[in-house]
């Protein structure tokens, strides 16, 4: 098993997807999709909504199992090391579910338990000062501001320093000031070599943030390019942003077509 | 794995010791109007033949408590968290076995059903009611916690809404609460009635909760019968943890 964990130091992706398919009451919410996400980068999951891109996050989570296909984290298969796989990845879900009854120190506490970190109150005291939360340290998550509750919800994945961070739509809902802030914050993370997958419904973080992005329709691969591929692609002359943009509604609309 | 389990289980302690105060005076609230009611009231003109019957029905009203509690301790919250609050999702990406987290779960919401049984046998003492503590009474209080916490994590696992929670606890916990021998012997009862009723765990808790209570032993069936049901219930909760990905 150490060898196995040990593999993911020199592998140069962070996730493959192979043929990877989620079945719920009969309809294909995920269907026959394959993707090599690379390690060090930040990879974008677009699409319309219903598109998959939650699921498959959950999938690579191991929130959910596929219904068939696999998913490997730094070459490990997820369904051979099921558990020890778990200390690689961090997930910032789309909703908040940090629990209310707990002050943003115990529910960091608790996870670091839960995840084994040595020397567990130290690591806290830095995730907190990383992340500006101290002064929140005592105060129960029910009363957090939006802004506050998604630095928590990224400081509780990254407690266990794992390797590959998860964002479903990691700004959803925020001012345009935190969400700047948390850009920031994501650029950071890349700094420090970890590998992001972000889901988001903004063209223009995608635009911002991303190296590479896959656009997701009716569960399948739409579309894997660069920003300025899609730009060139487009044939626009004016910002990749449009360009993004552009695409997407191209393909929502060709979806519903 | 002890560790997780800890974990999970002081998660719901730092919880509980928040609002301990609260939890100890909500909890005194229905015991009161039971003891009053079936105790002083219809109990002064009922004879049992075991002599008093509020002797007769401390035993019975510390089986549904502790049922109720630990039932209602571990259902509703998993329930919510699982379905509105998605906090389940820490636990389920955590790299800690199902049976860590179902084992602190059900631990915790068995705390809290003998909590809640402290308070009903202080309660029990200031009415004036007479029965003998051995440890095996306690033992019988901490099998039935544990039967009704693992029944209340099958259930928050499986139970697709919370408005179907209260479903499940109108027409299984309440009908229990009542017929399980706990406020009268079950023997004159019709044979079928009686036979359904043997094979329930609460039955079984106020029969051996009776018996030592009043200087006795507790039949082997029913120790048999609340192991069997707490190995059965865990057997369940591994699946349910593992469904719940699908």
């Amino acid at each position: 098993m150490r060898n196995m964990l040990e593999k993911h130091q020199d592998s140069v992706y962070a996730v493959q997807l192979t043929e990877l398919t989620k079945v719920y009451d009969g309809r294909k919410i995920v269907d026959n999709l394959s993707l090599i996400i690379p390690a060090g980068e930040i990879f974008g999951l677009l699409g319309p909504n219903g598109a998959g891109k939650t699921t498959v996050m959950k999938m690579i989570a191991g929130l959910t199992q596929p219904s068939k296909g696999s998913v490997q984290i730094f070459g490990i298969n997820r369904d051979d090391q099921p558990t020890a796989i778990k200390k690689l990845v961090g997930l910032v879900p789309q909703d908040n579910n940090l629990e209310r009854d707990l002050t943003v120190e115990e529910v960091l506490l608790i996870y670091g338990r839960l995840f084994g970190v040595d020397q567990v109150k130290h690591r806290v005291a830095e995730v907190l000062e990383e992340f500006n939360l101290e002064q929140s340290r005592y105060k129960q998550v029910g009363v957090l501001s939006g802004g506050l509750a998604r630095r928590a919800l990224i400081a509780r994945a990254l407690l266990p320093d794992p390797k590959l961070l998860l964002l479903d739509e990691p700004t959803v809902g925020l001012d345009p000031d935190v969400r700047q802030d948390l850009w920031t914050i994501v650029r950071h993370l890349t700094d420090q070599g970890k590998s992001i997958v972000l889901t988001t419904h903004y063209m223009e973080e995608a635009e911002q943030l991303c190296q590479q992005v896959a656009m997701l329709r009716a569960g399948r691969l739409a579309l894997l390019d660069t920003p300025a591929g899609i730009k060139q692609q487009v044939g626009k002359t004016g910002q990749a942003l449009g360009a993004l943009e552009s695409m997407f509604i191209k393909l929502v609309r060709e979806g519903d077509a | 794995m002890l560790t997780d389990i800890a974990t999970v289980f002081w998660r719901d302690w730092v919880v509980l010791h928040r609002r301990l105060g609260t939890f100890i005076l909500s909890r005194m609230i229905t015991p009161i109007l039971y003891l009053v009611a079936f105790g002083w009231g219809v109990g002064r003109s009922v004879q049992v033949s075991q002599g008093n019957y509020l002797d007769y029905i401390v035993p019975g009203i510390l089986a549904l408590n502790s049922m109720n509690i630990s039932f209602n301790s571990v259902a509703s919250p998993l329930n919510m968290s699982r379905l509105y609050h998605k906090t389940l999702e820490e636990y389920l990406v955590a790299p800690i076995s199902s049976l860590s987290f179902i084992i602190g779960k059900v631990l915790a919401g068995t705390l809290r059903g003998m909590i809640s049984s402290v308070i009903i046998i202080l309660l029990a003492y200031v009415f004036g009611a007479k029965f003998q503590m051995t440890l095996f009474f306690w033992l019988v209080i901490i099998l039935n916690c544990l039967v009704f916490s693992s029944l209340g994590f099958v259930a928050a696992m499986l139970i697709p809404s919370h408005e179907e929670m209260g479903n499940f606890s109108t027409y299984v916990l309440l009908p229990m609460s009542f017929l399980c021998a706990t406020f009268f012997s079950i023997d004159k009862l019709p044979a079928l009635v009686r036979w359904v009723l043997e094979l329930l765990p609460l039955t079984h808790a106020s029969h051996a909760l009776r018996a030592i209570g009043s200087g006795g032993e507790a039949a082997g069936l029913s120790w048999l019968i609340m192991l069997v049901y707490i190995v059965v219930l865990l057997g369940i909760s591994v699946w349910t943890m593992e469904k719940v990905r699908e």
